[in-house]
């Protein structure tokens, strides 16, 4: 979706217009589900979080200033809302349900067995990096964020999250390596 | 092996999302929920100011009559302040026009000119009114000589003709009907209708009359056991509820008590009296 894209379903939900939301749903919900997820680390609250997520965008769109970066201000909110449901929560804590009950909610269409695996693999991977290795991964490639846009939400030069990224997936490929193996 | 961070990471994306139109319809309900509550917020919101607002009218009522007792106090306070500062020309002047009164009684009748002397002594501690009184009588007085003149009143004509009858022979203006109503005006100051300088002993008189009668009161209170037995401070205050009376009926316009000194003085129309409290 581009920023001209992004501005006019924000026009559609000041009209209070649900297609503006919905379109935006369509093109970031998942996104928006996995940057969450990084953060709390658990599925159920990450689908909650989700759901407040957009309620959230419906009532602030007035708020949206455009030539902003429609990318940026989304995970802006995102992040802080997790950010906020942890610190409610004292920390965020993976649960074993959690991941089951993700288990159980992969597609049907795909084997069973490759999903899991591929599933097992990349977050145990991924859990394996340090907060801010992995929070830098889930945003470049969640959201699809410049190093630039990461830096300033982390607050750290650019070049620091450039090669943060960098050493990340070098881990990811080490891990996923001898997991292979 | 290749190793596709991006493609993984989408795969792996795809395949760990829970069910969107699911979550999607847990959404929309939460719209709805907040549509209604809204709209019921702005009816809760709209139904009192729909209804007409209620005048406080006791606040008003409340209002009203504080405007009144202030106004009515700051009149009495100013009739008082008049009276207690000393206004010597009110008093003065309210004393010309008693004379007047009594100089129009007389030029009335000539008759009872010798019995009648200074019939306003009846009025008052001294003969003077107090200050609001005298103000009404002036008016009065000044309104209905006003009318009688204005409308060539023939009654009132004859009654200052006769007083210009009376007025001195050097006054050449006496054969002029207008000129002998001003000269029978300026008499009334006298209590017998005589000429001005008769008028102005009089008035002397009068003022030593008052000023004798005021001493004559101060003694009696000076000889009082009351007064004799009092400290400094009592007499001093004895002696100002005197001069405070006297100031109240008129005769006195001013006075003033000083303990230190021992000695106290009141002031009127042409007069001063000077009293020492033996203190």
């Amino acid at each position: 979706m581009t920023d001209l894209q992004f501005e006019s379903c924000i026009r559609l939900m000041i009209e209070k217009d649900r297609n503006g939301l919905k379109d935006i749903y369509t093109a970031y919900a998942k996104q928006i589900y996995r940057v969450i997820l990084g953060i709390v680390r658990s599925a159920q609250d990450a689908e909650d979080i989700t759901s407040e997520f957009f309620l959230k965008i419906w009532e602030s769109a007035a708020s949206y200033k455009s030539g902003s970066g429609h990318k940026r201000w989304l995970t802006v909110i995102a992040r802080n809302m997790a950010l906020d449901h942890l610190r409610k929560n004292k920390g965020g804590t993976v649960s074993l349900d959690d991941d089951e009950q993700t288990l159980n909610e992969t597609a049907d269409n795909t084997s069973v067995e490759e999903s899991v695996t591929a599933k097992v693999t990349l977050d145990k991977a991924l859990s394996m990096l340090t907060e801010i290795e992995r929070q830098t991964v889930e945003l470049k490639l969640a959201m699809d964020l410049t190093f630039r846009e990461i830096a300033d939400m982390l607050g750290e030069p650019m070049g620091t999250t450039a090669w943060r990224y960098r050493q990340a997936v070098l881990k990811l490929r080490k891990i996923m390596e001898e997991e292979q193996l | 092996m290749s190793f596709d961070i991006e493609k993984l990471y989408k795969e792996n994306t795809e395949n760990t999302v829970p069910d969107m139109d699911k979550l999607w319809d847990r959404i929309e309900a939460r719209l709805d929920e907040q549509e209604k509550a809204d709209s019921k917020t702005q009816q809760h919101d709209i139904t009192p100011s729909a209804r007409p607002k209620k005048i406080r009218w006791s606040a008003l009522i409340t209002v009203a009559a504080c405007a009144v007792i202030a106004v009515t106090g700051a009149f009495v306070m100013m009739n008082r302040n008049e009276v207690k500062t000393g206004n010597t020309s009110s008093v003065s002047e309210t004393k010309k026009k008693s004379s007047e009164k009594s100089g129009i009684a007389k030029a009335s009748d000539e008759e009872n000119n010798a019995e009648i002397s200074y019939d306003a002594e009846n009025d008052g501690f001294f003969g003077l009114h107090t200050s609001d009184d005298k103000t009404v009588n002036e008016a009065e007085e000044i309104a209905d000589e006003t009318a009688a003149e204005n409308t060539g009143d023939a009654a009132a004509e004859e009654q200052e003709v006769q007083a210009a009858e009376q007025a001195p022979k050097n006054d050449t203006s006496a054969s002029d009907h207008t000129s002998a109503a001003t000269a029978a005006k300026s008499d009334r100051t006298s209590t017998t209708a005589a000429s001005d300088n008769t008028a102005a002993s009089d008035t002397t008189h009068s003022a030593e009359d008052i000023s004798k009668k005021i001493e004559a009161r101060v003694n009696e209170l000076l000889e009082s056991d009351e007064y004799q037995d009092a400290d400094a401070g009592q007499k001093a205050e004895l002696v100002s509820a005197l001069f405070d009376e006297m100031m109240r009926e008129g005769a006195v316009t001013s006075y003033d008590v000083d303990e230190l000194t021992g000695e106290a003085y009141c002031t009127g129309d042409g007069f001063t009296v000077t009293v020492t409290l033996g203190i």
